[in-house]
């Protein structure tokens, strides 16, 4: 589950219905528009009342202008920030080198969905990890599979009897939230890992993930997704520049920062109590990955990202598939924002920088509407003012130096995730991501419009599944032996 | 007109400059491949040696019973850059190398086996890769770059490792220092004064470490949370058994038993004989006092200063403890893994800050 969109703000992953509407458009709107009707009703008072509605309002327009581009230089600053700290700043990863230890128990939940393409390559990708097996149980979390997936599950779980524990639903809600509501219900290991089905997982990564877990305010615990059929065509090219950005820079200056880093659904855990703390899944949520993370800052849990920690994954390969995704995050993202808003700013328990930085997190996939309404305003503007050409042109000029640094931000962003990688020939497709900032921009403007519209109708989003691509086992990208499987001739068997 | 076509082009062009590269990209890939993950690689301060043992098994030349029973005590050139020294040198350690292994020690990025005990001389600098059949001693103020054994090494006093060093025993003279990995697969002794950045073993002795703290017993699990907001002080909350969080800095009394984890977002101080049967995790310093045990990972953002006759993991629960600069006293057992940014350093019991 992905976190990034390359435009103004970060994405973040998103899953459910829409029970409530955001309620930062109304407090947002209404920030905007009492400094325009104070400045309307100056107006009126020194002239007299004689009220121009006309003026009135461009006044408005230009007030909700003003707003808009305030939001945007935030995001903008944010940006750099995250940047500049990746590449020059100190770096905090203090649970990654915990190699030795009393390894808790762990359920590593697989959650699938008619996943018999890629389902049995993460199963058998988890046979091989190197945590203590007496400690580690895999649950495949089926959720009303109509496909083979079922009886790959049961063949491999019956080829390595006591390291499997099965959970096949047939029935109940929709949706992975709902899925893993039901399964925590039997799991009493300390600590959950999740991953998605088409997920394959390296031997040391549950190590890794579950390390964090020692430091007992940590709640969550995420890890870096790299997509697996990144060279597959130029959108999965295009997208794996944005995860690049929003794993390397994003996530990873915001755990520099103690800020709030976001679990994103896969890859990642959970402690159980922790979960039970703050009553479990929430399967009215279709992002309830964010919703977890929100709700654990909210309760005094952290939440932790390990860039080290990397996992494959699919990135979508048409874009039909990827807007759909997208709109599915922008929803669920802005039903979570919706929930969480005004409880984490009225946390006196959660630190300022976080309330501030868990407010832009939650804000970031309205930030896409605002700005189409502001590129909107300034053309409205520009003509209107015709007589006044001053004030169109400003704000043209506002917009226009947005998109030079602004929009650079975000790019910026990529660039220096691409360079942290380091791959260097990839970055001169960074012009050609103006076009997936496009398609997301309209993508996440209509799920909001839509969503808007649902909320009047008082209609449930529904979950959909992400389409896979995978049509052979996965071949890892560099399978490297170990030491650990070879022989030493006349050598004393001391390997560890 | 024409000035304002020029320019509207000009821009134009500009505008698309940097697709040309896109462009050329897209329809002729250089760099599609997905970022390496390496799905084998497994969290192993021992990885460089046991890489090292597995290329000098993977040699099809080198059979090492074979070679032991070899009668000879000459240098055997491989290769220009493998050596193979047959040479014994027990009970006349004082005679030393002749010069031509000698040279071979000195080149750089070379292997050079020992078949039989080694003695490195005092003050020697060793530039090869090296592997010793049998034990290994080596002299005061030597340098090396990496070895690996199959016996005992012995660090004289002042030497020097530059990437890494392993073995079933290491033992580490006084004012040694090893700038990159200490491992090994039964026990490492450093001396006071020794430096290192990151070190393995079962057991770690710190000087004379035969009245370190009992082990710490294991914690119940689940447990309950608690999160302190008072800080400084211990509160009487610390006596139920849990987890702690406090929001600031905290002071252990000294004899306290903590059966949990404890997180501090301030500097954590444990007073004298306290025993942990959990882990400490600090943002900030972790000092503790004379006598003190914690039985699970030990992780500081900053430093962390172990006072005389501490006990970090037990022999049967091996830990990891994780800072930037460590300070530890002499008469201190660490099981496990330890793991600095900036260095650790043996201080002699007396001079310790963490009494």
């Amino acid at each position: 589950m992905d976190n990034r969109l390359g435009i103004p703000g970060n994405a973040a992953p998103c899953r459910r219905p829409m029970a409530a509407m955001p309620r930062l458009p109304a407090c947002l709107l209404a920030f905007l528009f009492i400094p325009g009707l104070l400045a309307i009703a100056g107006k009126a008072h020194a002239s007299s009342l004689t009220l121009d509605v006309r003026t009135a309002g461009l006044d408005l327009m230009t007030t909700i202008l003003a707003g808009i581009i305030f939001l945007l230089v935030i995001y903008t600053v944010r940006h750099y920030l995250f940047t500049l700290n990746r590449l020059f700043g100190r770096q905090r990863q203090p649970y990654l080198d915990i190699e030795q230890a009393t390894w808790p128990a762990v359920v590593v939940c697989v959650a699938a969905h008619n996943e018999e393409r890629v389902i049995a390559d993460a199963l058998n990708a988890l046979l091989e990890v190197d945590y203590p097996r007496d400690k580690l149980i895999i649950m495949p979390v089926n959720d009303r599979s109509t496909d083979g997936t079922r009886a790959i599950i049961d063949r491999i779980a019956a080829s390595h009897p006591g390291r499997f524990t099965l959970f096949h639903r047939d029935s109940g809600r929709p949706g992975k939230a709902a899925a893993l509501r039901d399964a925590t219900a039997r799991i009493e290991a300390e600590i959950i890992i999740v991953f998605d089905a088409d997920y394959l997982p390296a031997r040391g990564l549950i190590k890794q993930l579950v390390a964090p877990f020692f430091d007992p305010e940590v709640g969550a615990i995420m890890g870096r997704v790299v997509p697996l059929n990144a060279g597959a065509n130029l959108l999965t090219r295009l997208l794996d520049l944005e995860r690049a950005g929003g794993y390397q820079v994003d996530q990873a200056a915001r755990m520099n920062l103690g800020l709030v880093p976001q679990y994103g659904g896969t890859v990642g855990g959970v402690r159980r109590c922790a979960l039970e703390e703050i009553g479990g899944w929430n399967s009215d949520m279709l992002a309830e990955d964010t919703d977890v993370t929100f709700r654990l800052l909210q309760h005094g849990w952290k939440t932790v990202y390990q860039n080290r920690s990397e996992c494959y994954e699919e990135v979508p390969e048409v874009w039909p598939v990827r807007i759909r995704q997208i709109s599915r995050w922008s929803r669920g993202h802005n039903q979570v924002m919706g929930r969480n808003l005004m409880q984490l700013l009225k946390n006196p328990r959660i630190s300022l920088r976080e309330r501030a930085d868990g407010v832009l997190l939650l804000c970031v996939f309205i930030m896409p509407p605002l700005l189409v309404i502001g590129w909107s305003i300034t053309i409205i503007q520009f003509f209107m003012t015709s007589h006044q050409w001053l004030f169109g042109w400003l704000a043209l000029s506002g917009m226009v130096a947005y998109g030079a640094f602004g929009t650079n931000a975000a790019f910026f962003e990529m660039a220096a995730a691409t360079y942290l990688d380091g791959n260097r020939n990839r970055i001169r497709l960074l012009p050609l991501n103006i076009f997936g900032f496009l398609v997301s921009l309209v993508a996440i403007s209509c799920a909001a419009l839509s969503q808007f519209m649902d909320a009047l109708r008082k209609r449930e989003l529904v979950w959909h599944k992400t389409e896979r691509f995978r049509m052979a086992p996965a071949a890892p990208a560099q399978e490297l032996a170990l030491p650990r499987d070879a022989a030493l001739p006349g050598l004393a068997a001391e390997v560890s | 007109m024409a000035y304002p076509a020029l320019l509207l082009i000009s821009v134009l062009l500009i505008m698309c400059l940097p697709f040309i590269p896109a462009l050329q990209e897209w329809l002729r890939p250089t760099d599609v491949a997905p970022l390496p993950v390496r799905r084998n690689e497994i969290n192993n301060l021992r990885y460089f040696a046991d890489s090292f043992r597995l290329t000098i098994a993977a040699m099809p030349v080198i059979d090492l019973p074979k070679l032991q029973s070899i009668q000879t005590d000459r240098t055997v050139n491989i290769s220009d850059k493998l050596h193979v020294v047959h040479q014994r040198l027990d009970g006349d350690a004082g005679k030393g190398y002749p010069p031509a292994t000698l040279k071979v020690l000195r080149q750089k990025n070379g292997i050079v086996i020992f078949i039989h005990d080694a003695w490195l001389p005092p003050d020697s600098h060793s530039q090869a890769d090296l592997f010793a059949a049998a034990d290994l001693l080596v002299g005061d103020g030597a340098s090396l770059r990496a070895c690996s054994a199959q016996g005992v090494i012995t660090l004289g006093a002042d030497t020097v490792v530059h990437r890494w060093i392993d073995a079933p025993c290491i033992h580490v003279g006084s004012n040694a220092a090893i700038d990159g990995r200490i491992t090994a697969l039964k026990e490492l002794n450093f001396c006071a004064g020794s430096r290192f950045v990151r070190a393995g073993a079962p057991v770690m002795h710190f000087g004379d470490a035969s009245t370190a703290a009992a082990p710490a017993p294991q914690a119940p699990s689940p447990r309950r949370r608690h999160v302190l907001d008072d800080g400084a002080r211990q509160s009487a909350a610390l006596d139920q058994p849990g987890d702690y969080v406090v929001r600031g800095p905290y002071r252990i009394r000294p004899g306290s038993s903590v059966s949990g984890n404890i997180k501090t977002y301030g500097d954590l101080h444990l007073g004298e004989h306290s025993r942990i049967a959990g882990s400490l995790v600090s943002n900030k310093d972790i000092v503790l006092d004379r006598g003190c045990s914690v039985l699970g990972p030990v992780i500081s953002q900053n430093d962390i200063v172990i006072g005389p006759d501490c006990r970090i993991g037990t022999p049967g629960a091996a830990t990891t403890l994780i800072c930037r600069k460590l300070t530890i006293a002499t008469g201190c057992t660490v099981h496990g893994v330890i793991t600095t940014q900036d260095g650790a350093k043996v201080v002699p019991a007396e001079l310790s800050h963490g009494r």
